[in-house]
């Protein structure tokens, strides 16, 4: 089932959360909305689930080239998942899940022991089984964020719909349930769009990243391309670590730096800047300020000597070694590939 | 007991509040309500049963339990509707209708038996619509039952506002999207939440409703064995010097609101049964 949001705009007084957003996910596919908080990504998931409403004269929402911007939630036949998990606490975890058949009218209504059959099946699926009995409280945070997603699919919704899932729990779990999550969406193959403002959490296990800004998409791509061609400034700080050089400094007469670019800055990763010993001619002059190397990658702060620069590398450990660095030596930098926005190179 | 004293505990004083609590209760509580015992103990068993079965006193009882009860039923289902809407919608004035609210609170209970007799006596400004319908409220069970709810109205919706507001969003959001229709999310989602907090408003409001004699005595009438409430028939005998016959009444007052609050008490710790504690 494919999902398809054409010119959403959301304002609340004069703060423009959507302003105009044409998003569309392709069937079976799990796609990551990425951004920092108040772009709109949540707002965004909301007007799909219909849970919030566009404002009345923009745009569209789409299942399957099906109209469904007028249905309340209730018939959009979504499955949503919220980041505090929103359980029936009064209710056991097989009521919980059992809540969207139950409230079906009558002749929809499957009968009792098909919906036991039907509450088993999900709980074996989301791996707890044995739990029908439980209250959610008597559940860890990780459990009942698999209850709620049970409970979102016992109504076999088309589309999956998780804002923040994963936002509550701590580092461990969050990585463990998202690598389930990632084998989970393979084995039932339901369409599903998830919220994070998470980029490890984005890229890790998203077919397909969004990333928003300001209540606007900057850019569409699989975690591959944000990553390795980001198309904005924005997409290129929010995604992985950047440098941000003003471009005469990184030119610095020095012909390697290739041309200014038009907006004055180019942007490098810590890992596409090679350190050199001083002695040779190539690259920029820069002392050594701090050596961090707790980690399977060294990370070495620098300051340029010309600009004053602060820059941040990122070189293995074995170079690390080779190189005999100390504090406050003097080295070059020369940078491996750079961004500018107003064309792509490499170095 | 024995592990609060002896285990070090990150909330300490559990020996001085409780010693506190202990003699503030006793000096506030018991000590006058044991009085009542002390003096009942004085009767025969024959007497005493005499007392409080007499045909006049047993109507007593009928009434008071039963206008309590029913004020209690009805401010439970009309406290949550306003509760409800003073707390999840603005409205111009919310917080004129809010105040309102804690009127009964603090009017003088004499002040609202004479203004509610004016207004529902047969020709008073309600009374004069609904006696020719069948329905004389003042100087009948009906006006009791109407005093009961009026001064009983602020408890079940001051217990209920706080819960109302605390309620999460997401829980009806949820329901809805699971399909659920309005009704069907308040039956099964919000009222199990409320269900705790209404029937501590609905004891509250039955304990104050049986002992409340000030508003009751103006519009009831006060006629033995039709408007007579039970606290009336308590000062009737004490003007009449039966000391022990109106102590004898007051101890079954006593020992069954006393269970009935029990039982309520019950009843709301097994309604939160699903909350950790």
């Amino acid at each position: 089932m494919s999902i398809e949001a054409q010119n959403i705009r959301r304002a609340f007084g004069t703060f423009a959360a959507l302003a105009g957003v044409d998003l569309k996910v392709e069937p079976g596919k799990l796609v990551a909305l990425l951004g920092p908080s108040g772009s709109g990504k949540t707002t965004l998931l909301r007007i799909i689930a219909g849970l919030e409403f566009a404002d009345p004269g923009s745009g569209r929402i789409l299942f399957d080239g099906e109209d469904v911007t007028d249905l309340p939630p209730g018939r959009r036949k979504v499955g949503f998942v919220f980041q505090h998990y929103a359980l029936f606490r009064h209710l056991t975890v097989f009521e919980n899940i059992a809540f969207g058949l139950r409230v079906r009218r009558r002749r929809e209504r499957p009968p009792e022991r098909e919906l036991a059959d039907r509450v088993r099946h999900l709980l074996d699926l989301v791996q707890l089984p044995g739990l029908e009995a439980r209250y959610p409280h008597q559940l860890s945070g990780g459990q009942r964020q698999r209850v709620a997603l049970a409970r979102a699919l016992a109504v076999e919704p088309r589309v999956l719909l998780l804002d923040e899932p994963f936002g509550a729990l701590d580092a461990k779990v969050r990585r463990e349930l998202r690598r389930w999550l990632r084998r989970f969406h393979d084995e039932i193959n339901v369409t599903t769009l998830f919220v994070t403002h998470d980029q490890e959490e984005a890229l890790e296990i998203a077919d397909e990243v969004v990333i928003m800004n300001q209540g606007r998409i900057e850019q569409v791509g699989t975690p591959q391309e944000v990553y390795d061609r980001p198309a904005t400034p924005f997409v290129h700080q929010f995604v992985g670590n950047v440098n941000i050089l003003r471009a005469p400094a990184a030119g610095g007469g020095d012909a390697s730096f290739g041309r200014v670019m038009r907006d004055g800055r180019i942007y490098v990763r810590p890992q596409d800047i090679e350190i050199v010993p001083h002695e040779g001619r190539d690259g920029l002059s820069a002392i050594v300020r701090h050596i961090h190397a707790a980690g399977p990658q060294a990370r070495l702060t620098l300051e340029q000597v010309q600009s004053r620069e602060v820059v941040e590398a990122e070189i293995s450990r074995p170079e690390l070694g080779a190189l005999n660095l100390r504090v406050n030596d003097l080295v070059r930098l020369r940078l491996r590939q750079a961004h500018s926005f107003d064309d792509s190179y490499a170095i | 007991m024995a592990t609060a004293r002896t285990r070090r505990s990150a909330l300490p004083g559990f020996g001085i509040t409780l010693g506190f609590t202990l003699a503030y209760l006793g000096l506030i509580v018991l000590i006058p309500l044991s009085a009542t015992f002390i003096r009942a103990a004085g009767m025969d068993w024959g007497s005493f049963w005499a007392a409080v079965t007499s045909p006049r006193v047993l109507a007593a009882y009928r009434l008071s339990f039963g206008a309590s009860l029913a004020a209690g039923a009805v401010n439970m289902v009309f406290g949550l509707i306003v509760a409800w809407v003073l707390t999840r919608y603005p409205f111009p004035g919310r917080r004129v209708v809010d105040a309102l609210v804690d009127l009964p609170f603090a009017l003088p209970t004499a002040v609202a038996g004479i203004a509610l007799t004016s207004i529902y006596a047969p020709n008073g400004w309600i009374g004069r619509w609904l006696a020719p319908l069948g329905f004389p409220v003042a100087f009948t069970r009906l006006g009791v039952f109407v005093a009961l709810t009026f001064i009983g109205l602020p408890f079940v919706v001051r217990t209920l506002q706080p819960v109302i507001q605390e309620l999460q969003p997401e829980m009806e959001e949820s329901a809805a999207s699971l399909g659920a229709t309005r009704w069907q999310t308040f039956r099964r989602v919000l009222l199990p939440e409320l269900v705790p907090p209404l029937l501590t408003g609905f004891a509250l409001a039955f304990a104050r409703a049986l002992g409340e004699y000030g508003s009751v005595v103006f519009i009831s009438g006060n006629m033995p064995m039709r408007t007579e409430i039970v606290p009336l028939l308590i000062i009737t005998k004490l003007e009449q010097y039966d000391y022990s016959g109106a102590t004898a009444i007051a101890v079954v007052m006593l020992v069954s609101s006393f269970l009935l609050l029990l039982l309520i008490n019950l009843l709301q710790k097994w309604s939160r049964r699903f909350q950790a504690v």
